[in-house]
């Protein structure tokens, strides 16, 4: 367990500790590569903006990782996450910079188990809503 | 919502199944170098992972994305002629079981009948892929129900 998460002083309402994200467009370049990415929404500026965008619209799946990682840094267990899901709102460009922000909503026993869900935000520096949805964690 | 009667949804629904039925249910194995490159490209260098040799759960979708892509692919030709786009626009991930490094996964993908929807840039036909990862065992180790927005 992580320095700031004690599992028995938990409760509806805390805070999860907010993650700042600057996007690197370098790195999501090199991303794209890795996962080997066919959506030109996420590789060309050109088609990105024909239909509509300012920029290349950097990946749900990119945005998704960072869900995860911000649970499991608070945490400090790789194992505790059951579910999650993810809205995505309004498009991340390169460069932007992206808050996630959340708090515990329900805090429930289950065979020996605590349950807990969290709803999260992630907003731009400008405090535009990126994307929202639920955690499920089981410690 | 109801399922789209327009014959553009009737046509790429047609084709998703048959990319599904040609794919079929395919085996991935996680790539332990890929997993580095991709931990350091999201910096997330956590050495949990390779402590309890399991996988960053956010790693899930680029391991379906091997299987979901060439379904996607074959939409290309309907997106170059009467549809302009596709996006991803919401995940629901169910993990049932941690994820080891070393383990051969079979994913298979199954399609949803598309629904037209109103977004924010105008109308589109919205698609449910339903992602499940088993082991050779059968054993369900993560369910993601990924929902892409294909426009009109």
């Amino acid at each position: 367990m992580s320095r700031e998460f004690n599992p028995n002083d938990i409760k509806i309402d805390q805070e999860i500790p907010p993650f700042k994200v600057k996007i690197d467009h370098k790195k999501y370049r090199k991303y794209n590569k890795l996962i080997k990415e066919i959506n030109p929404i996420h590789m060309s500026k050109m088609y990105a903006q024909k239909i509509g965008y300012e920029d290349i619209v950097i990946a749900g799946n990119f945005l998704f990782t960072y869900i995860p990682k911000w649970i499991i840094d608070w945490i400090g267990d790789v194992n505790v996450i059951k579910k999650a899901t993810v809205k995505f709102e309004n498009p991340v460009y390169p460069y932007d910079e992206i808050i996630h922000k959340g708090s515990i909503v329900d805090i429930k026993e289950r065979n020996e188990k605590k349950i807990i869900k969290c709803d999260y935000n992630v907003e731009k520096i400008s405090g535009e809503r990126t994307s929202y949805g639920t955690i499920v964690i089981s410690l | 919502m109801s399922v789209s009667s327009l014959p553009i949804a009737k046509e790429l629904y047609e084709i998703l199944k048959k990319a599904e039925k040609e794919i079929g249910i395919k085996e991935v194995q996680p790539d332990e170098k890929e997993i580095k490159t991709f931990s350091k490209l999201i910096d997330d260098e956590n050495p949990l992972y390779f402590d309890k040799y399991v996988f960053p759960p956010g790693y899930i979708m680029n391991l379906s994305n091997r299987v979901l892509a060439p379904i996607i692919l074959r939409t290309h030709p309907l997106l170059q002629s009467k549809l302009s786009g596709y996006i991803h626009v919401k995940s629901e991930v169910e993990f049932f079981k941690p994820m080891p490094m070393k383990k051969t996964y079979k994913i298979e993908i199954v399609s949803s009948e598309p629904v037209e929807k109103r977004g924010k840039k105008g109308k589109y036909l919205s698609v449910i892929f339903k992602t499940t990862i088993r082991d050779k065992e059968k054993e369900i180790f993560a369910i993601d129900n990924h929902h892409f927005f294909f426009r009109l």
